[in-house]
């Protein structure tokens, strides 16, 4: 979720340092809304295993006939569903 | 005045309140430092006011068979210029040539939902190089990278990162056809010893909607869809 108001920083030149509170744009809102409506994807994106597991997975998977693989994703999917922010 | 004159072959020494005036031709210098055959080329030395330090104007060695003549520019030159020869000896004042690259500023990305730099001079800047150092934020969902030059805003790209990880990477800009890369890697900060973590690529194509490259003027800024910063920095270089 964005912050309520925008905390700008700003680095001037001369080494100081300000800081500007301010109401978000619309435009920065309708990007807040958008990023926030996919959050899901990054919140899968950073918890399925990664492809070299996930290969392991499967392999072990096909040599002991079991769903370890499937049943990983499936936990992802179900602790991410789409549309939860 | 006092002067010495040895023989034929012209003055050996004169008197040191002497101030000399003389007269070059078509054919023959005013003064002649000659060397001195396996010692030492001819050389002018210019004293401090006390005589006590000097430097030296050394020609080439015998070897160089060097027979040239540089002519100094008509001017003395703007600030920061660099003096540049034509290829037969007349030298002008330039601007230092292309290359390089310029530390242009850091955002601590440890406060606030915006960072951002003013007042960039990206005249001479063709590649504008952002370095993420374990960039975070506190939002309890995964956000995406906001990325601003000169007012013009892209919104949600690269990969997700959650409030648990911190990312680390570059992105570059080709400000001559606002096309860009990044690679990244999103991962929890790593925060001793020598670590690694894997990585992410993509490409951008930034429509910035005006020449950056025309303002001395410029303001850059990074966030995250809105989420407050709390880890890392983002530095910014430009490659000339």
């Amino acid at each position: 979720m964005a912050a309520d108001k925008n905390t700008i920083v700003t680095n001037h030149p001369d080494g100081t340092q300000t800081t500007e509170v301010v109401d978000w744009t619309a435009e920065e809102l309708a990007a807040h809304a958008e990023a926030d409506a996919k959050a899901w994807e990054g919140a899968r994106q950073a918890a399925y295993p990664s492809w070299q597991d996930q290969l392991d997975m499967q392999y072990w998977d096909g040599v002991n006939d079991t769903t370890t693989w499937a049943d990983a994703i499936a936990k992802v999917k179900a602790d991410n569903p789409k549309g939860d922010a | 005045m006092a002067t010495i004159v040895n023989g034929s072959t012209g003055v050996s020494q004169v008197q040191e309140t002497v101030t000399l005036k003389v007269i070059s031709t078509g054919s023959v210098p005013s003064l002649e430092a000659k060397g001195t055959s396996g010692v030492t080329s001819g050389y002018l030395k210019l004293n401090c006011s006390e005589n006590s330090h000097g430097i030296k104007l050394l020609g080439p060695p015998h070897s160089a068979g060097a027979d040239y003549t540089l002519t100094f520019p008509n001017n003395d030159g703007d600030a920061g210029q660099f003096l540049q020869s034509n290829g037969s000896g007349v030298m002008s004042w330039a601007a230092a040539g292309g290359g390089g690259v310029t530390y242009l500023g850091t955002m601590n990305t440890t406060s606030g939902t915006e960072q951002q730099i003013a007042s960039l001079d990206l005249t001479d800047v063709n590649i504008l190089l952002f370095v993420y150092n374990q960039v975070s934020h506190t939002s309890g969902s995964a956000q995406r990278l906001t990325l601003g030059i000169g007012g013009n805003t892209l919104y949600g790209w690269g990969n997700t990162i959650s409030a648990a990880q911190g990312l680390a990477g570059m992105l570059q800009i080709d400000l001559r056809n606002n096309i860009g890369a990044w690679e990244m890697s999103q991962q929890t900060p790593i925060t001793s010893g020598n670590q690694w973590a894997s990585s992410y690529a993509g490409h951008i194509i930034y429509s910035l909607g005006n020449n950056l490259r025309a303002s001395s003027n410029t303001t850059v800024k990074v966030g995250m869809s809105g989420a407050t910063f709390d880890n890392g920095s983002v530095n910014v270089y430009g490659l000339n």
